[in-house]
């Protein structure tokens, strides 16, 4: 093994590699950091790219763009409080306020750091356990995926709103919106007989909606009002420096984070979003300042930047193995090793391991050019954030209007991005919380099939569910982490009267 | 205290029966876009169907709908009932700055809802560029910005750069519109 790595290092360190390499990290970082320019958007679009190149170039820039996209989602989230990838959204909940506070440059800072840290580690991890992922992998069944998934909807409906009737019902509301579309069985369904629909929402369209259009309604019913707030979306101190006593309070978070992000990263189809939503829930839960999550904490930050970035490298671990895409960006990537002739499956190490130890090399000198990329080009991001709200709307609205066109090129995508500002902005007035209703939009196909092949494996007794250990704590903890809080409190209430 | 929390109760309320109807609108056009014929494999097992999961998830919200319906007067009769300022406090959520929905605000989202459908309609016979300009240049009126420079470079510089950036490196197929008979 140890021989094969090194053969992969040398490929990965090849000049025309390294350009790749570097070129693809740079296009990443600038269409993560643009809303609206997904990085599964930016790959689709550079695939075709890499069909007439070797798998040795086109594959490292294909890995360099994922990378650095998935950190630039952090640049606008953090500036202008739009994720600029679905990995990114739980960075907006401390990040945008502590840009709000003057603190964009420290935030910054903080994700870089995160997601190289996150990143690097988990990509060891995940060479050390490309040979041996198979056998783990094969032991999530169905069901066992349908639990899983259960279980992090719980948490996150639980975790991210005040009240946890709010959270179940942005969730429930998320599963209606994805099923819009087709069925299980390939028909369409809630289309109306429009094409456009039969394909379902799309997931950034859905974005861009909830995050910068509600944004946009919001700043312009605030300069209606006497009392408007100028610059409030970004104000940078030029004092603004991160200090070490500051990062070093985000360093237990990091690590944690990337041994989440890791391990959720290893399950096909939960991805970076939910991870970055653990990350968060698990920086909050640990920290000795959780009041201060949600107001502007770089602990806040660092959580679901490591998290998202350490999903990275070990989700690719099952679509090598069997071919599973963990989430849309993966799903491009099957496409660029098919074309490549490297199709996944067990036998990719035996007949291809030269060339895909050389892939998971690059994914580590990517990480490399990643950290110095954000690290000299912060200067311009922050520069962006010293503009006012007035004159950054405008243009959010027509990098908005073009981000959802270029989703599918459809005007009707630019519509539906319309209808979701206006979603977004009532549940923001309601306290509903977001997060829960994008996860489950975003994992709902995946809940839907999971839960249908779990039931014909039990013959559609649901109770089969229960015979399987793994399933049965899963879903346990699921009922425990929804019920637990009112059970609690109305244990507390009982006792308080008698004292 | 008491009054911001009534009026947040009402809101609520609203926001709640809202939801229900939502769901209940979900409900019946289930029967009517959802397929009732059962997945593939899953013969025999009789709700294996195109409606299984929507019901599944439309029941969850609204049953979640109806909770927080009834919850409101709950919480209502609790605020009459209660001088603990602590225990109001605790009442306000996460968000105690923002309640609700206002009339005129509600008038202007309307507004801004109908200005985004006829951008969005005229977008695909006007082109990306001139609905882009007129659009920008119309939010940057409203939300205060007299100054010509600034009006210029946001409704002409930043679309055209954005275009371009589209059209030249990306190579998305932004709709041309009436750009496309100018040959540009």
């Amino acid at each position: 093994m140890l021989q094969q790595l090194l053969d992969g290092l040398m490929l990965a360190l090849d000049p025309i590699s390294l350009i790749a390499i570097a070129l693809g990290v740079l296009v990443g970082i600038l269409i993560g950091s643009i809303p609206g320019l997904t990085t599964t958007m930016g790959m689709a679009i550079f695939v075709p790219f890499t069909f007439f190149l070797p798998p040795l170039v086109g594959l490292p820039f294909l890995m360099g763009l994922y990378k650095g996209g998935i950190y630039g989602g952090s640049i606008p989230a953090i500036l202008i409080n739009a994720p600029g990838t679905g990995a990114a959204i739980a960075t907006v909940f401390d990040g945008y306020p502590l840009a709000q506070q003057g603190r964009a440059n420290s935030a910054l800072k903080v994700a870089l750091f995160s997601s190289s840290i996150g990143d690097t580690l988990s990509d060891i991890i995940t060479i050390l356990l490309a040979q041996t992922v198979v056998s783990i992998s094969l032991l999530v069944g169905k069901p066992e995926l349908f639990s899983i998934l259960i279980c992090s909807l719980a948490i996150i409906a639980t975790m991210t709103g005040g009240s946890v009737v709010k959270g179940l019902l942005a969730a429930s509301f998320g599963l209606m919106l994805s099923t819009v579309g087709t069925d299980i069985g390939g028909r369409w369904r809630f289309a109306f007989g429009n094409s456009y629909l039969a394909g379902g929402f799309s997931l950034i369209t859905l974005l861009i909606g909830l995050f910068a259009f509600a944004t946009i309604i919001e700043r312009i019913l605030e300069s209606g009002k006497e009392n408007e707030t100028h610059q409030e979306i970004m104000k940078i101190s030029k004092d603004d420096r991160l200090r070490w006593s500051e990062f070093r309070k985000c360093l237990p978070h990091i690590f944690r984070s990337t041994g989440i992000g890791s391990f959720i990263g290893l399950i096909p189809a939960i991805g970076q979003p939910v991870a970055a939503f653990l990350g968060y829930s698990c920086a909050k839960r640990f920290s000795k300042e959780p009041e201060k999550f949600g107001k502007g904490s770089l602990e806040g930050v660092a959580g679901p930047e490591a998290c998202n970035n350490a999903v990275n490298g070990p989700t690719l671990l099952p679509l090598m193995a069997f071919g599973i895409p963990g989430d849309m960006v993966t799903a491009v990537l099957l496409g660029a090793f098919i074309v490549q002739g490297l199709r996944p499956g067990p036998g990719l190490f035996r007949n291809y391991g030269d060339v895909m130890y050389g892939v998971l090399m690059s994914m580590m000198v990517a990480n490399i050019f990643m950290f110095i990329f954000g690290y000299i080009l912060s200067g311009a991001y922050a520069k962006i954030a010293s503009i006012n709200s007035k004159y950054l709307i405008p243009a959010v609205f027509a990098l908005a209007s073009v981000g959802s066109y270029s989703v599918n090129n459809s005007v009707f995508d630019v519509g539906i991005m319309v209808f979701f500002g206006f979603v977004g902005f009532l549940l923001n007035r309601f306290d509903i919380p977001m997060a829960p209703l994008v996860i489950t939009f975003l994992l709902g196909h995946g809940i839907e099939n999971s839960l249908i092949q779990s039931l014909i494996l039990f013959r559609g007794d649901p109770l089969g569910f229960l015979s399987r250990p793994f399933c049965f704590l899963l879903l346990l903890s699921a009922v425990l982490l929804i019920f637990a809080p009112g059970l609690v409190r109305s244990y507390k209430k009982n006792q308080s009267p008698q004292k | 205290m008491k009054q911001l929390l009534s009026r947040k109760i009402i809101f609520n309320r609203r926001f709640a029966s809202v939801c229900l109807i939502v769901g209940l609108i979900y409900f019946i056009l289930i029967y009517f876009q959802a397929s009732p014929r059962e997945v593939p494999g899953a013969r025999g097992f009789g709700k294996l169907t195109g409606r299984f999961f929507p019901q599944l998830g439309g029941g969850v919200f609204l049953l979640c709908s109806a909770i927080l319906f009834v919850q409101s007067f709950f919480n209502k009769k609790f605020i009459e009932h209660t001088d603990d300022p602590d225990k109001l406090k605790g009442m306000l959520d996460q968000n105690e700055s923002v309640i609700g929905v206002s009339k005129i605000e509600f008038i202007t989202n309307l507004v801004i809802m109908v200005v985004g459908l006829i951008y969005v309609s005229v977008l695909p016979f006007l082109g990306y560029l001139p609905a882009t300009i007129v659009a920008v240049f119309a939010l940057t009126w409203v939300m205060g910005n007299r100054n010509w420079i600034y009006l210029f470079i946001l409704s002409f510089i930043v679309p055209f750069v954005i275009y371009k950036i589209f059209i030249s490196l990306l190579y998305v197929p932004l709709p041309r519109g009436v750009l496309e008979l100018i040959g540009f």
